[in-house]
């Protein structure tokens, strides 16, 4: 099942103000299930990403996650770049475990530019996680700049 | 594994090169501590044959090895400020290098850690406090005493004089005690992050452990300097609730004399391949904590946001948080 956060928002007019949240029987067990649903697939995505064996795999994913919303074409040196990594080197084992897991998606467009892309046909959950990762998450290049502005004088 | 100016790159993105890694590092602990070890043996026994011979020459002739000449009345010697130099540098010298074993930083680890930190636009450095101030008060020891030889000062039997002996004597004793204490509390590893604001690191690990070492285990703690007093409930609050959103251990997992502190600090732990984004953990709740700090206590607040998106949620006093429910 897709289940998408945005989706959620409209289909009970959350972000309406105008319109008072009102819920009655059936409407109120569906809005119940749909909670469910969400606290479910969350559940979900957090245990893939603790069993991802790769050392960096979780933090690839997520940095994925944040750029493909920023982003149509994603590389393997945006994400190098994203996660405050000096060498690509140091996610080699990452990529093959995700792509062997079937969590992502490499296209080799040339023998230098992979496009990598998150398999969301595969995995449904990939579109709420996204949409948690875009919105929640600061990604170690953020974070880093964060830090740097404040420690300057 | 690289070889640059003798050192290697210490790599743990996979279990062959953390294998590997671990071995250089524990090669390396093993060939620093058998130095600090000769070293301590030179130093106590450069000491030992000092007062052997200093005591047979007495034996010999009568008047110590530093005594160069007598009158009648007075005799001009160096034996005080010899004596003192040699005690005091030997004692310093013992406990320095005593405590250099228990900072388990490695070469390997430090240029690791520094090429790291380089990499996200901090300097990973260390502080040697403790050398120049056992310098700057022993020079002042060394000249009084020097003062005492040559007989330009000396005391009478009067209670001032009995009062500014005692006084000397404390001193002394401060002149050596002060460096040591300074250097087991601020001889550390560290990143300067902004006017007060620092993160201390210990290397926590026991690489000679005889049942074998679990990488995973291998790791640094990360502390911060002192926030503010225990007592501050403003503070406290604020520590608290930072803590509690950036996943910091509220204590202090190892011993340390900072452990005891009576400050509120933010402690992390890090294995080595995450000590990027564990430093920017703490790094950043420094900075909320900074700018918590800065927002007047007392009531609530009104804060106007740009982006019409964010919506605000006032919250208890004056904390103020920002969620972004709708910022698709």
């Amino acid at each position: 099942m897709k289940f998408s956060f945005r989706n959620l928002l409209k289909k009970y007019q959350l972000d309406d103000f105008s319109i008072p949240l009102e819920l009655k029987g059936k409407e109120k067990v569906e809005f119940f299930n749909d909670l469910h649903t969400l606290l479910e697939t969350v559940c979900r995505i957090l245990n893939k990403l603790t069993n991802i064996a790769s050392l960096r795999g979780g933090q690839l994913l997520m940095s994925l996650a944040k750029l493909q919303s920023e982003s149509t074409v994603v590389n393997k040196s945006d994400i190098m770049h994203d996660l405050n990594i000096d060498r690509l080197e140091k996610l080699l084992h990452a990529f093959n475990y995700l792509e062997n897991e079937n969590y992502i998606i490499i296209e080799e467009k040339t023998p230098k530019f992979h496009v990598i892309k998150l398999n969301e046909d595969d995995n449904p959950d990939f579109i709420l996680f996204k949409e948690i990762v875009k919105m929640y998450w600061s990604s170690p290049s953020e974070n880093k700049e964060k830090a740097k502005k404040w420690s300057e004088p | 594994m690289k070889k640059n100016n003798k050192l290697l790159d210490l790599n743990f993105e996979d279990e062959e090169s953390v294998k590997l890694s671990i071995k250089i590092m524990k090669k390396e602990f093993i060939k620093k501590n058998i130095k600090i070890f000769l070293a301590i043996i030179a130093t106590i026994t450069f000491y030992g044959s000092y007062l052997i011979i200093n005591h047979l020459y007495k034996a010999s002739y009568g008047y110590s090895i530093t005594t160069f000449a007598e009158t009648d009345q007075y005799t001009y010697s160096l034996n005080l400020t010899l004596t003192w130099s040699v005690f005091s540098i030997c004692i310093f010298l013992s406990i320095y290098l005593i405590r250099l074993l228990y900072l388990k930083f490695t070469p390997s680890v430090v240029k690791y850690l520094k090429k790291e930190f380089e990499f996200i636009g901090f300097q990973f450095q260390r502080r040697y406090d403790s050398g120049i101030i056992f310098l700057i008060l022993n020079i002042l020891s060394i000249t009084l005493l020097t003062y005492f030889d040559f007989n330009l000062l000396y005391f009478f039997n009067s209670s001032t004089s009995f009062f500014i002996r005692n006084i000397i004597f404390i001193y002394l004793f401060l002149s050596l005690v002060i460096p040591i204490i300074w250097g087991f509390w601020h001889d550390k590893f560290l990143i300067k992050l902004k006017n007060k604001f620092f993160i201390t690191f210990d290397f926590q690990f026991n690489l000679l452990n005889k049942k074998g070492i679990d990488p995973n285990l291998i790791g640094i703690f990360l502390t911060s300097n002192r926030l503010c007093s225990r007592f501050n409930k403003l503070g406290k609050e604020n520590h608290r609730e930072i803590s509690e959103v950036r996943w910091l251990p509220r204590k202090k997992k190892i011993f340390s004399i900072s452990s005891m502190s009576p400050y509120l600090h933010f402690y992390e732990f890090s294995a080595l391949t995450n000590i990027q984004s564990q430093f920017l953990n703490i790094a950043l709740a420094l900075r909320d904590f900074n700018h918590q700090k800065m927002i007047p206590s007392g009531s609530n607040y009104v804060v106007s946001v740009k982006n019409p998106d964010w919506k605000i949620k006032l919250r208890l006093l004056n904390q103020v948080s920002f969620y972004r429910f709708f910022n698709f």
